[in-house]
């Protein structure tokens, strides 16, 4: 080296106050905080496909009107005879009505009861498997190719058999639904055992963690975000299994009375009960969704804006 | 004389022996080294040399297929937990706060809850961390993370601390501030052995007392140099000292053949 280079100061300038630093921001009026927070065009978008939905529903539109419509001489939207047909107003009047009444409130615990005593077998099952499967190289070996090929079964195929077998009571949905359930929770929670970061587990390898406390400061709150949103689909799925089973052949349930409504062509009160199941669908939803939200804390907004598919209020 | 803290003879590690349709890779080759207690040893050489493999030997998750791997005059057989292994990843638990990640190894070792919020509040504010104790990794920089992980490393007290590359994922300014701070934490306290493994020359010399340069695959010992530079090391100053600069410059004559290839 010859010569240093010759180094310049330049003037810095103090810094300024927090409070400084808010009086060069623009001058913001709360409300349009507010409205940008609300996301107007997001709210509105959703208000007008529910009010699509209602005119299309009221109107008689979603009835009649497109039979004219024909793709390769296929009619995707053909009319609807006047006796298939429910009228909001009167599915409205059905659903008042129903919600008086002590039986459906016994048919709808019957139908909860028996998706949540299958979705709560089906999970215990399920997260077990998928945690031995996903530990053990050698278990998954042996039976992996089974698991694959039940499966790759239609399980509702069955359900003609497991009547036979559990009889048109309350066990027979249990047992379709842990049939359905229990891949639905086993396949993804073996596989987020088999993603934990290896970097974690040998972080605990090396501080000289056992087995087990490996498997529960490390694996467990690892896998638990694939496992609750495993648990939420399973949930929704219970229901539908549930109904599915009692449409199929019951003594009762939603599902029964669904299907006997379908067929004393009382469409109205079918819409009624399709709106009911919904709605103790996002019960449980929700109810999932808010152990999620509390379990998972830790997680950046981000990634739980994907588990939950982007979906809020 | 006293026992050397760690001991390698004639250490080789072949991978891929249990499958005969694989060539076998020799990793490492006749390595023999012996680390005295309270030395701070810098491991450098080009990538794929076999500096981690050694680590892992040392740390009991690789067994040596010759040789033999010694600590303290006993064989290394599984890992201890006396030993603190850092990595250049943070490998923090994205569910625990920056707390909760410093306490991991004392709950391994079943410290009371009393005592692990001590220790974790003396390490966190000794690495300028205290007021980030309840944020989430993912609410932190990679710098702070960085420190967190330093601070889960130190806080089990191991008396072998066994470093690949720690600072590798760190941008240049951020490695500087927190080799400054390690350096500072390991020189504050009674010396412990430091096997830091890097592929920053640079950063060997500044913070070791002591630099091996290994051969490119199958690694072996190719020199081994004595850092005679004083302590307490001021490390920012340090840099442009021109001893070190001499020493890193002879260091450098011995890997740039290895890295050149």
């Amino acid at each position: 080296m010859k010569s240093s280079p010759e180094v310049q100061d330049a003037p810095v300038s103090s810094i300024p106050t927090s409070d400084e630093v808010r009086a060069m921001l623009p001058d913001e009026p709360r409300w349009k905080y507010i409205l940008r927070k609300i996301d107007v065009p997001v709210q509105l978008g959703r208000l007008a496909i529910l009010l699509l939905l209602w005119w299309l529903w009221w109107s008689d539109t979603i009835w009649d009107g497109w039979d004219a419509l024909s793709i390769f001489g296929v009619q995707p939207f053909p009319n609807v005879a006047p006796t298939f047909r429910a009228a909001p107003g009167e599915t409205w009047n059905f659903l008042r009505e129903v919600l008086q009444e002590k039986l459906f409130w016994e048919d709808v615990l019957v139908t909860v009861k028996e998706a949540l005593v299958g979705f709560l077998i089906a999970a215990i099952l399920g997260v077990t498997a998928g945690l031995l499967l996903g530990r053990f190289n050698r278990l998954s070996k042996i039976f992996g190719p089974f698991i694959i090929l039940f499966n790759a079964m239609p399980k509702i195929a069955f359900l003609p058999l497991i009547l036979v077998i559990y009889g048109v009571g309350e066990m027979s949905k249990v047992v379709l639904i842990i049939m359905i359930g229990f891949f639905i929770v086993q396949v993804p929670t073996m596989s987020a055992v088999s993603l934990v970061d290896p970097d974690l587990e040998m972080v605990a390898e090396t501080m000289g963690a056992t087995t087990f406390q490996r498997f529960i400061k490390v694996t467990l709150p690892a896998i638990l975000p694939s496992i609750l949103g495993a648990l939420r689909l399973a949930a929704i799925i219970s229901i539908q299994g549930a109904v599915f089973g009692e449409i199929f052949a019951a003594k009762r349930g939603v599902g029964q009375r669904l299907i006997t409504a379908a067929n004393q062509l009382n469409y109205e009160q079918l819409f009624a009960y399709v709106f009911a199941l919904a709605v103790i669908s996002l019960i449980l939803n929700g109810i999932i969704g808010a152990i999620e939200r509390r379990a998972l804390r830790w997680q950046s907004s981000s990634q739980s804006t994907a588990s939950n598919a982007g979906v809020s209020l | 004389m006293q026992q050397p803290a760690v001991e390698l003879s004639d250490v080789t590690l072949i991978f891929g022996g249990d499958d005969p349709t694989v060539e076998p890779v020799l990793a490492t080759h006749d390595i023999n080294l012996s680390i005295p207690a309270g030395q701070f040893v810098a491991v450098v050489g080009p990538s794929g040399c076999g500096k981690t493999t050694i680590l892992n030997m040392l740390a009991g998750l690789l067994k040596p297929t010759k040789g033999t791997v010694k600590r303290h005059g006993n064989v290394v057989d599984g890992p201890s937990r006396d030993i603190g292994y850092m990595l250049a990843r943070s490998a923090l638990s994205p569910w625990r706060t920056a707390r909760k990640n410093v306490e991991f190894g004392l709950e391994i070792r079943g410290v009371s809850k009393k005592e692990r919020n001590e220790r974790s509040s003396e390490l966190l504010a000794l690495l300028g961390l205290e007021e980030f104790a309840e944020s989430y990794p993912s609410q932190l920089s990679q710098g702070m993370n960085q420190r967190v992980a330093i601070a889960r490393t130190l806080a089990i007290d191991p008396d072998l601390w066994l470093m690949d590359e720690p600072f590798g994922a760190l941008d240049a300014q951020t490695r500087l501030v927190v080799q400054s701070e390690f350096v500072r934490l390991w020189e504050g306290q009674e010396h412990k052995t430091v096997i830091f493994v890097t592929h920053d020359l640079e950063e060997a010399v500044l913070l070791a007392d002591r630099v091996i340069v290994m051969t490119a695959r199958p690694g072996r010992i190719k020199s081994d140099t004595m850092i005679d530079l004083p302590r307490p090391r001021n490390i920012d100053e340090l840099r442009f000292d021109q001893t070190f600069k001499d020493a890193e410059h002879r260091i450098w004559e011995e890997l740039r053949d290895e890295i050149v290839t």
